[in-house]
């Protein structure tokens, strides 16, 4: 459960910044998104994280636009507790868990929302090492290649609850990058994380 | 460089975290925040490279 990460009770207010507390209530979404992601890149820095923005924004940064409320990102589930400690220091608090995400937010600001899923160390290893930089209103952080994001939207569209927009997301891409995934690339992703049903939504890139 | 999908990923049968609410007001700075990034990445660009010919020619100006 999320509690599971909180060994240590800091005092809340020696974590945020200043001027954080001062600009929380009257800050907009703007300033809390890119607060997310100066975090990421700071958690990063400081404490040697390795750490890949996925989902909204990983999908926009390969070609394909579409408003995303949230930030996503992806961790080596041995880094997931440090991360955590990480977090809790900059004012968030866990307030929701599933089998391979933990939902933070920040404790002033409700728009400061950062989903954690959470992978083995080997996937995340060979994810990153393919991984893609890049800058995101100034901050330069790591994405998935465009073939591991697939590989991420077809997992999730096995999801009943997911398949619609994740399927889309994953036409979307290939639409955006013509020739950048060949054939025989996509269908090895749907043979290993997708589902025959899955692939048939594919066939036009196939 | 061969795709290397030699990993597993976890599962997650559950509904996703539901989208955070927010107001009218702070949605549409969050849209006109997307489109600046969007510019900036080089995200629209792309889509517009990549806009299928028919629709290239419904918008074309004579």
């Amino acid at each position: 459960m999320c509690g599971a990460i909180h060994p240590v009770f800091l005092p809340f207010s020696i974590m945020v910044p200043t001027s954080l507390l001062s600009h929380a209530a009257s800050r907009g979404i703007v300033a809390a998104m890119r607060e997310v992601f100066d975090l990421l890149f700071r958690v990063q820095r400081r404490a040697g994280l390795d750490l890949m923005v996925i989902g909204g924004w990983a999908v926009q940064a390969h070609g394909y636009s579409r408003n995303t409320l949230d930030v996503d990102c992806m961790t080596a589930v041995e880094n997931e507790a440090a991360l955590g400690m990480e977090l809790i220091k900059a004012g968030f608090e866990c307030f929701e868990e599933k089998p391979a995400f933990r939902r933070y937010r920040h404790k002033l600001d409700s728009l400061m929302l950062l989903d954690v899923m959470r992978v083995n160390a080997d996937t995340f290893r060979r994810m990153w090492d393919v991984s893609q930089s890049i800058d995101l209103s100034g901050i330069a952080l790591r994405i998935p290649s465009l073939a591991h994001l697939i590989a991420l939207k077809l997992h999730a569209a096995q999801n009943e609850h997911r398949t619609q927009k994740d399927m889309a997301d994953i036409v979307q891409l290939l639409t955006a990058n013509p020739g950048r995934i060949p054939p025989s690339d996509l269908r090895q992703l749907c043979d290993k994380f997708g589902t025959p049903t899955l692939t048939g939504q594919l066939h036009a890139f196939l | 460089m061969s795709l290397d999908l030699n990993f597993e990923l976890p599962v997650c049968n559950e509904a996703p975290f539901p989208p955070p609410r927010m107001s009218n007001e702070q949605y549409i700075e969050f849209v006109e925040f997307n489109l600046r990034l969007a510019r900036e990445n080089g995200t629209i660009e792309q889509l517009l490279l990549a806009r299928s010919q028919p629709v290239d020619a419904m918008f074309e100006l004579h």
